[in-house]
This record gives C-alpha cells, structure tokens and sequence, in this order.
C-alpha cells in the first residue's frame, strides 16, 4: 500500500460517516424545496445544501473518489442556479438534484464495496445543459459567485425579516467560559434554538479581546434562557416590536438546528465500555460465591455483606442498560430515507403515493437500524411496485386514487416493531400457487395461509415476476429480508388481505451485542468463538504433545500451553485423530490455555444471545447465536474456560 | 512548541490536516468548526499560524482573513488558505487581503507539510 493509500485508509470510515451526515441534509432541504415553491422560506436551507455538498466534494476529493467529486460539484452549480434564477429552471433542475443525490449515494457506496464508480459523465451533461437552459432564458450566464457568497448574503437576511422580530445578542468569549465548555459556538447553537442568525459579526473591544453581535430572527414564541447571562451572553429585554411571522419556522428547519447536547462516541467504544460491564458483572458473580461460603461462619456480618452485594447487582444492571441506551436512535431517520426513496419510486411509474409515519421516535439500536435500512427499503419498494395497483385499478375497486403506504414503530417490552402496510391489492394468492406449484413448493393441502404465502415468498429464487421492475429489482430479494431480520434475532410477519392491502411486521430485540466470530466446528457441533478473546490458532501437527496426569500439554513460545479438547469437554464424538485438529490459543500473558478443535469454519460476525437462565448455564459457554444457515451455535467463554484449565492443573499438581 | 490553529467546518478534514502536520513534530493544535470561533481561538490564546477553510457557516473564511490583518495583535500570523477547488475566484481576493499561502483541496499530504513547515521556520525567524 503506498504512502497516500494508508492516509487515506486511515480516514476512509471518518469519510463514510461524515458524508452519511451530509447526504442526510442534502436530501432534507431537497424535500423541503420541493415542498416549497417560492423558495423564500428555504434560503437557509439553500446555504446548508451547498456547503454539504461542498464538503462531501471536499472529502470525495481527498480519499481520490473522483465520480462523487465531480458529482457534488455539478450538483453545486445546479444549487447556485436555482438561487438565481428560482422560477424559471426549478422543476427540472430540482429534479436533477435528486438524481445527483442518487448518483452520490451510488458513488460512496462503490467505494464501500471496493466496485467501480458508476458512470457520471451522462448526469454532468444532463446537468450543465439544464442550467445553460436556464441562463439562457434569462439572457445571463451563470457566473461563480466569488467564494459562492455564502456569508451573510443580503438574501438570506431579506428572508429572515419576514421570518419574525429581530434580536441582538452579544457575547463575549473569557477563558473561564471556554474552560467551562461555553464558546461562541455553544453560544451559535442557543441561538439557533431560538431562530435564524441573520448576522454575526467580531467586534473588538476598546480594552482588548472581541465580542461576538448577532442578530437573530426570532421565531415566534422564543425566549432567551436566563442562565446564558452566566456564560457571557447579553441581550435586552425584547423592545422590538414583533412583525406578524406567517407560520412557524418550518419542520424541516427546526430539525437543521443541531442539538446542543450531543456528542458522537464511536460504537467500539461503547463495546468496549460494554465489555468492561460484562466482566463487573463476573466479579460480582464471584462475590456472590464468597459470601454464600461465608454463610456458615459469620453470621452478622454477612447479612451486611449481602445487601451490599443485591445492590451493586441493581446498580450493575442499570449500568448495563444504560450503555445500552446509548446505543439507541430514533427510527425516524430511517423513514425519512423511506421518504426519498418513494418519491423516486413515484416519480418513475407515475402513480401518486401517500407515506405515512407514526412512532418515528421510537428509539431502536443503532447497528440494527443500520441494517433493518436495506430490508425496509426493499419492502416499502415492493409495496409501492406490486402492492399498490394503478390509479384505474384502483378508482375501479373502489379505493381513492391515492395509494397509501404506512410505516409503523412501536416498542413492547424488550421488543421492537416495525410494520410496513400497504392499502393495495394485498398479495397474489393465485400467482404464489402456481409460482409454488412450477417449483413443486406447494402445501400438500393446498392451503395458502399468510404464514405459507410468507414462507414461499422467502424461498430463494422464488420471484413471481418473470422481470424485476427498476424499483424492487435492485438490491435484496424477499428471502434476503427475512434472513436479515433473523440474523438480528428477530421475526418477520405477513398479514394479507385480498384486495385490501398487505403488512409486514418485523419484530425485533431492542438491543444486541454484535462481535466477530470464528466459526469451528468440534465434532458434529458448530461453536463460536469472539474474535477478540483469541491470540493465535495453531495447527495440532505444529505441534508436540506431552502428557502431564491427565492433562495434555504442548510447547508454546517458551512454556507449556494446557490444552482443553472441546469434545471431550462437552461430551462430543470427536470426528479428527488426536494429533490432528486446531488449537484455538485464548487468555491473557499469565494465564493461557490452547482449546483444541475439529475445524475452522472461518470468520463472522454474530449476535450474542447471552444465556440469562440459570438453569442452563454451562461453564465456558456465554452465549448462543444463530448462524445465517440457521443453525444454532453455542458461543464460548473463553475466559471461563481458561480459569477453568488453570485450576485443574494446579490441582494436579499439587 | 509551535500553536496551528485548524479552521474547518468538517470533522474528517480537521482530522487529515492534524494528521498531515503532525510529521512536523512539535506542533500543537487548536480546531475551530466556524469562522466565529476561529476568532474566538485567536483572541483567547497565542496562535503561531492558521490553516484555514473559506466556506463556512455564518462568517466565510476571507472575512476571517481580514478581520486578522485589521487587527494589530492578529496582523503578523501566517495565514495559509485550504480550500476546495472550484473557488479560485476568491484567490485574488485572498491575495489581496495578505494571505500567506492558497492552496487548494485535495492536498498531497507531504507537500502540505513541507509548505506549512517552510512557513512556519519563516515566522520563527
């Protein structure tokens, strides 16, 4: 890897994460504009727009990802001409925006997949035509504005005077503010929350250091906290007269005022803090042995000890979930995606779509909704593409002419549901039987119940359409859904009703510990082992092996490695010859065992299920998983294994 | 010890440029999001040179320039512009205003190094 790859490399996540964000924008004010006819209520919005798309240009440039570079800087000059010319190329260009953002999206994403970037040539010219068409109805060439004019442009100002009454504030930065954590940009965030900065502008103070003035549009109804006084803002009391504002600011710009309190934290992170509550919860379970032997010999104090022990169990317990709280995001996010996509979906075939959201709040694990995305796109996709039916169809049964398509979250208990119901012609009862039929998959009873029709609409390669259309064709197929929502732990559900709409419910658990695993299989059974508890794997002919009492041993970089055969641990029939297998080397530099395998089966990612019930806690398992095959997989503990090793052996050779 | 004040609205690119600059060795850095608070850096602690973005949130980076060059104390900091292609329009007026460097992103990260250390052993002169 040469020089400027590893900088890249090292970066190349940050770029990820960061264009997630920005994308996330571009597609908020896209919609926003769309909404929004005149333009005037989304000037801001207009700013926000183009600085995303110039920092994904930016970054894009820097991590050499030339097809989303030259894509964000077309999709620039679209934005700068829409705001000079706002009528008369809107529609179209607008239009163009949203394939840009698509095509953006596509060029990331190949660079995530390690692929070759889509073709962006096509979409450049599309674009410069649109706007040459545009400049040329008003007889002006677009120009470049110098440094895009993006501070306190005199238009943004124009808007926010219809926005609302206008408030100065001062604020001044000390060092005992900042070293508080107060800064002008804390200060930029508070005011935010009470509208739009329509200037801010340094003054430098006659005895020395700077103030900050801004002037802030203020929605109707804001007011200052108090408490800013503390950390160097000043304002006066409101004397302006407020001007009739026209409505509240907007949904979508409330949502652009970045939340004060917000911090990013990596999800290794948490993992790693999650791991560090995983093995206080082991103490603690060691303190409980101590005290049950103390039971006979010291009643008093024990009983104090005990109380002492309960508690820091509840305190562990809420510390746990606490972590995992963080962990949490609302699902609206996701929906908002869902949003875009069917507004493209709609756009293509014609038909007109309502999408509705309820319980967007609903708060869900982050990794899970990052991956429950693709699923939901996929299901909302399939209900708009074969679900909903055409407008004649439609008018014909009866039904309003606007197609419906409702998403759902709730929380119960420990999970979470998402539906995903359609008003359309449910599924078609009569095609999945001859599809099944053609493949011999057909109930022997003939019977097609949602729990059937579901099942064979997951069967791989089980389709009913001879072509797939643009919208479901891409990405995942029905039986790829479902093994998504399985692989989280969770279960896919289908209710259709004949000529009135089909729903979807994926349930599933609210929070899951996700680690890479190695796979292995020790005699008929397939185990997992975390990747991180593992130093080293060792084939068994590399090595020599002596025999202590009972206990088998092998060389290793300098001492002896205790070997524990898994099979006979648990009772398995071995499928290997003794000095054939692997030995899988876990525990730390004082204290190691070697666990002896049949075979590898390779690396994966799973979701850990720990085992809560008393009754079938094993030494050295943690945990079960299920495989993408399905299969079950009990997950080992390496560390208890390794205590295990160790205290067998000295009591051998004591 | 030498202070590098990092002006950028973007988290990633804050991070590179650090990256960049760190071979330099001794060098300490502050980070500002905005031009605002780029301001408020240079005024609550010494500032030995600026790397900054120009398009940015409520105050562009060329007002960041000229408010500096207006200020006595802020005059004489060396200021080396990074900024995205596709605004070369704003190099003469950056020129104009007393800037030290323009250079454009996406940067090679050596050279960015050796024109930022050659700057900074000017300064220390």
């Amino acid at each position: 890897m040469s020089d400027s790859e590893q900088f890249v490399d090292q970066f190349i996540d940050d770029y990820f994460s960061e264009c997630d964000e920005h994308l996330a924008t571009v597609r908020r004010v896209l919609l926003a504009l769309e909404d929004d006819p005149s333009g005037a209520a989304t000037q801001g919005g207009m700013l926000e727009l183009q600085r995303a798309l110039h920092t994904i240009k930016g970054l894009s440039g820097m991590v050499g990802l030339a097809a989303a570079e030259q894509v964000a800087h077309t999709m620039e000059d679209g934005v700068r001409a829409i705001g000079k010319h706002p009528t008369v190329v809107r529609p179209a260009l607008l239009e163009l925006l949203f394939a840009g953002e698509n095509l953006l999206e596509q060029a990331i994403a190949s660079r995530r997949r390690h692929g070759a970037p889509p073709p962006t040539d096509a979409y450049v010219a599309r674009m410069r035509g649109a706007i040459g068409h545009g400049a040329g109805f008003v007889g002006a060439p677009v120009q470049h504005v110098p440094g895009m004019g993006l501070a306190l442009s005199s238009d943004a100002s124009v808007v926010s005077v219809e926005a609302g009454a206008r408030q100065r504030f001062d604020f001044t930065p000390s060092a005992a503010a900042s070293a508080r954590g107060t800064g002008v940009e804390t200060v930029r965030r508070w005011l935010l929350s009470l509208g739009e900065i329509v200037e801010a502008t340094p003054r430098v103070r006659a005895e020395g250091g700077v103030t900050f003035e801004f002037v802030v549009a203020m929605r109707r109804g804001a007011q200052p906290i108090e408490e800013w006084r503390a950390d160097g803002l000043e304002w006066a009391d409101f004397e302006v007269m407020p001007r009739e504002a026209p409505a509240d600011m907007p949904d979508a710009a409330r949502a652009a005022t970045p939340a004060a309190n917000l911090v990013r934290v990596d999800l290794a992170r948490l993992d790693d803090v999650m791991r560090m509550v995983g093995e206080m919860v082991l103490t603690r379970s060691r303190l409980d042995a101590v005290i049950e032997r103390m039971a006979s010999r010291h009643l008093g104090e024990q009983e104090d000890l005990e109380e002492a022990n309960e508690a820091l169990e509840r305190q562990l317990r809420n510390l746990r979930e606490g972590v995992m709280r963080i962990r949490l995001v609302p699902i609206g996010e996701v929906f908002e995606r869902m949003r875009f996509a069917v507004r493209e979906m709609a756009r293509e075939s014609g038909a007109v779509i309502r999408l509705d959201f309820e319980g967007g709040a609903t708060e869900i694990d982050k990794v899970v909704v990052d991956r429950m995305l693709e699923p939901l796109m996929h299901l909302v996709r399939n209900s708009v593409s074969h679900g909903i039916e055409s407008r004649t169809q439609r008018l014909a049964a009866g039904k309003p002419a606007e197609g419906r398509v409702s998403l759902r979250a709730r929380a119960a208990g420990d999970r979470i549901m998402l539906e995903i119901e359609d008003d359309g012609a449910g599924l078609d009862a009569a095609r999945v039987a001859s599809r099944a039929r053609e493949l011999g998959l057909m109930p022997r009873n003939g019977r097609l119940d949602d729990e059937t029709m579901l099942d064979l609409v997951c069967t791989p390669g089980f389709s009913t359409r001879d072509q797939a259309d643009m919208g479901s064709g891409r990405g995942v197929g029905m039986s790829v859904v479902r093994s998504a929502v399985r692989a989280l732990g969770g279960e896919l559900f289908l209710q259709s009703r004949a000529g009135l709409g089909a729903c979807f419910t994926i349930e599933l658990p609210l929070t899951l510990m996700i680690a890479d695993a190695i796979i292995v299989q020790v005699g008929e059974q397939v185990m997992a082992i975390p990747q991180l508890s593992l130093r080293e794997i060792v084939p068994m002919e590399e090595l020599v092996l002596t025999r202590m009492e009972n206990n088998e041993m092998v060389s290793y970089r300098g001492g002896v490695l205790p070997l524990v055969r898994l099979a006979s641990l648990f009772g398995f029939p071995t499928t290997v010859a003794a000095n054939r297998g692997h030995v899988l080397v876990v525990g730390s530099d004082s204290q190691m065992a070697g666990l002896v395998v049949d075979r590898l089966q390779g690396l994966r990612e799973i979701v850990m299920h720990p085992i809560s019930d008393p009754l079938v806690t094993v030494t050295g398992v943690s945990g079960a998983t299920e495989l993408a095959d399905g299969r079950v997989s009990l997950i080992l503990d390496a560390a208890a294994l390794v205590r295990r090793t160790t205290r067998e052996a000295h009591g051998s050779t004591r | 010890m030498r202070k590098v004040l990092v002006v950028d609205d973007s988290a990633t690119m804050r991070r590179m440029i650090i990256a960049t600059l760190t071979s330099l060795g001794s060098v300490a850095f502050e980070q500002a999001v905005s031009g605002l608070e780029a301001i408020e850096r240079l005024t609550l602690s010494p500032i030995d040179l600026v790397m900054l973005d120009l398009n940015m949130p409520d105050m562009h980076g060329l007002e960041v320039l000229r408010f500096m060059r207006a200020q006595e104390s802020l005059r004489d900091i060396p200021v080396v512009i990074l900024t995205t292609r596709g605004d070369e329009e704003s190099r003469s007026a950056a020129l104009r205003d007393g800037v030290s460097l323009y250079l454009t992103k996406p940067f090679n990260p050596p050279d960015l190094a050796v024109q930022v250390r050659t700057l900074l052993e000017g300064a220390a002169a």
